[in-house]
């Protein structure tokens, strides 16, 4: 089926066809590649393969689905010398990503009515949805930006959203090295003006729940989980402002005609050395700084809330780690036995690096790092620690991945009242628009424990711990 | 001369797809597959001249005109009884061409009707009777709608038609699957008639893109279709939110017969 070959566990190639440059690397397992229609992400992976620079393989995790040029859950890797970097190879949410964090009681310590208090609290601290930004707070200005672009997460922390100690717990320390925001346009610096510590609509959410399942108790004790305990996922990223960095790039680059002898506009790119680039790469860093801040503001008022519901201090809420799963990086990676410089795209892949890289904080150099994969609203997610596969350079995938089209879910549960479903089953959801609760239901995803199998499998992350969701904030 | 029983109250008239609000002023609303535009009335008609209307001319584009709802109006407007809702056809066929196109086959075929004295006027009756038509008109809307089809009507009375002809016009855009985002079909007879289409069928998701419709944008090629689109939802954006996040750059433009088909991909 669809002309894949099997090289090891859950890994199958797919092999070079036409122009592409390399063979595309497929983390699958047999069941979900039998469940799942690839034919439309495995031509995005084909697609990809044909980008100047691209080393060893277009890769696709097992979450893949269609996206824009690159597949979601695509992952490439470009020489930085001779290789292209591609918006569409981001995202247009430049560094979406997860964050989880642990407060120090169990869920079901919190009775039915403390649970909903706590909920509405975030619902009320959080902005989420379409058009809600923060109304009180004052617009962020270019002294603003210049400083998220010079120090990441730090500007947040300075501004007293979130602890010192936070900052060691994100990817890469919450800061992209190389962000300019003289790279980046008006109408993007506008959009993003007033989005600082919201979510946003779309599949962004804020989950609360328990750890259902420890499958690795020394690692997860290390980082502070137990079973029973109350986590919290803060899903979100760098809001209207990456999207019109992405936008903007996007429609340079076509002017410009940097589309030619690709086999998909959406992938237009430049090269990572030349002027729009470097370019696109300052304006990528600095939106990706913008989304680590994002988050951080997000906990903070998180942490409010529980201070003002539940009497629990803000710094005991801990927070475990901080993922990127939409961005470009440059790191070193060993490319037929040399250690070379690259600029690895994840697109809906999460990095997966494992014990003593030295990319990592020292509380993960035994561990390796978490890998944060949410899965749907009902079901699970997954705690994984990373391996630091160099198949994927250092990569594993990022949530469960859509099955169903919004449209689809949304004819499927036409008539249903499905804040009221949710309920039933044990999960109370909050948000502005019913649509999204209805576009978003579990059943169009596919089931994120069968790409964890998958994941393991191909021996790029270790599994954990499981959680179940019980509160929900979608936008 | 014909049969003197004139019992058939006839006209063409466009139906309506629209987003409709949930909830009306009245409840005795006119029923939705009853909603449509008067485009040429006929009146009284015996069965010789039903017969005869039966092969009305259709119309020269087979897609589907788009437009927006903005207010309600009391009508006649001396001393309004019924409540209607005011369009205006922004893409499509030009309905007033139409019209005469029709009324002078109808004066050929020797049919007995009063030749329309004002230009048409897209005007959809909602509620026959309400007491308080200020009411209405003092709130505002916004609706996008298309014309699917041209019928010739027979009243039933009671605000009932029957569709006795139909010629059903291709839908000015289509949502279709698409596993991340949200996907249509837009179809247009010119790039601009695309652009405006495509943000009609935005507004079926989310009306408050009519308060930024662009209408009157020079358009040059399909590349320009997205950028251009793309502003307007950057601007949306930065004033009262948009659901959208941003139109692709994917999504081919296919020739058919009599417009062009484009799949829009958007980015929620």
């Amino acid at each position: 089926m669809y002309d894949l070959k099997e090289i090891g566990p859950a890994l199958f190639e797919l092999p070079k066809s036409g122009n592409m440059r390399v063979p595309g690397l497929i983390v699958a397992t047999e069941k979900l590649i039998k469940d799942i229609d690839f034919a439309k992400p495995l031509e995005q992976v084909r697609n990809v393969a044909h980008l100047p620079g691209i080393v060893n393989y277009s890769i696709a995790m097992p979450d893949i689905h269609w996206g824009y040029g690159f597949p979601i859950g695509g992952v490439a890797a470009m020489d930085l010398e001779n290789g292209v970097i591609s918006p569409g190879g981001v995202g247009y949410d430049i560094n979406c990503g997860v964050r989880l964090a642990l407060a120090p009681i169990a869920l079901k310590d919190l009775d039915e009515r403390t649970q909903g208090q706590l909920i509405y609290k975030i619902f009320d601290l959080v902005p989420s949805g379409v058009g809600r930004g923060q109304k009180n707070s004052h617009c962020l200005n270019e002294s603003d930006y210049e400083k998220i672009a010079k120090n990441g997460v730090k500007w947040a922390v300075e501004q007293g959203y979130g602890l010192q100690e936070d900052i060691e717990h994100i990817e890469s320390n919450g800061f992209i090295e190389g962000a300019d925001m003289r790279f980046i346009s008006q109408l993007a610096k506008k959009r993003g003006e007033k989005q600082l510590g919201t979510i946003g609509s779309g599949n962004h959410f804020l989950e609360i729940g328990e750890v259902e399942e420890v499958f690795d108790k020394a690692i997860a004790s290390k980082w502070g989980v137990e079973k029973g305990q109350l986590y919290l996922f803060i899903h979100t990223g760098s809001r209207g402002f990456g999207h019109q960095v992405c936008q903007d790039y996007l429609d340079q680059y076509i002017v410009k005609g940097f589309v030619e002898n690709l086999p998909d506009k959406q992938l237009v790119s430049a090269p990572i050395q030349s002027k729009e680039g470097k370019a696109y790469f300052s304006a990528m860093a600095g939106a990706a700084n913008f989304a680590f801040n994002n988050r951080q503001m997000v906990l903070h008022a998180v942490r409010k809330a529980f201070n003002e519901v539940c009497n629990i201090e803000p710094h005991l809420i801990k927070l475990v780690y901080d993922v990127c799963h939409n961005i470009a990086k440059v790191e070193e990676h060993q490319v037929n036995g040399n250690l070379k410089k690259l600029c690895v795209h994840r697109k809906g892949a999460t990095r997966a690096f494992g014990p003593e890289s030295a990319e990592l904080a020292k509380d993960f150099q035994a561990t390796g790092q978490p890998v944060l994969v949410p899965g749907d609203m009902l079901r699970a997610s997954y705690i994984l620690a990373g391996l630091g596969n160099p198949i994927t350079f250092g990569s594993c995938c990022h949530g469960a991945g859509r099955s169903k089209s919004r449209h689809q879910s949304t004819n499927a549960w036409k008539g249903t009242n499905v804040v009221d479903h949710m309920q039933k089953k044990g999960v109370r959801v909050l948000a502005t628009s019913k649509r999204t609760v209805t576009e978003e239901m579990y059943d169009a995803y596919k089931d994120v424990s069968d790409v964890v199998e998958a994941v393991e499998k191909a021996n790029l992350a270790k599994n954990i711990a499981k959680l179940k969701p019980h509160l929900v904030i979608k936008g | 001369m014909r049969d003197e029983k004139k019992t058939n109250r006839l006209f063409i008239g466009a139906s309506v797809v629209a987003v409709w609000p949930d909830k009306f002023l009245s409840n005795e609303i006119i029923k939705e597959e009853n909603r449509h535009f008067t485009i040429l009335f006929f009146g009284g008609q015996d069965q010789d001249a039903k017969n005869i209307l039966m092969n009305f001319p259709k119309p020269e584009s087979i897609l589907s005109p788009t437009g927006v709802f903005s207010n309600y109006v009391g009508l006649p407007k001396r001393s309004p009884h019924l409540v209607a809702m005011e369009g205006k056809i922004i893409t499509g066929m030009n309905i007033e061409d139409y019209r005469n196109n029709i009324s002078r086959w109808s004066e050929m075929q020797k049919i007995d009707f009063k030749k329309p004295k004002r230009p048409f006027y897209p005007h959809l009756t909602i509620c026959r009777k309400h007491p308080d038509i200020f009411k209405w008109e003092s709130s505002k809307i916004k609706i996008p709608f298309y014309i699917d089809g041209i019928n010739l009507y027979q009243s039933l009375g009671k605000s009932e038609y029957e569709r006795l002809k139909t010629y059903p016009l291709v839908p000015a855009f289509e949502q279709i699957h698409h596993t991340a985002d949200i996907a249509f079909l837009i179809r247009g007879e010119s790039l601009q008639s695309i652009f405006i289409n495509a943000q009609i069928a935005l507004a079926f998701t989310y009306p408050d893109i009519l308060d930024f419709l662009k209408t009157d944008v020079e358009i040059s090629s399909q590349d320009q279709i997205v950028m251009k689109l793309n502003k307007v939802i950057s601007n949306i954006d930065i004033e009262v939110g948009c659901p959208f996040k941003a139109v692709s750059f994917h999504g081919s433009f296919t020739q058919q017969l009599g417009y062009t088909q484009w799949e829009m991909i958007v980015d929620v």
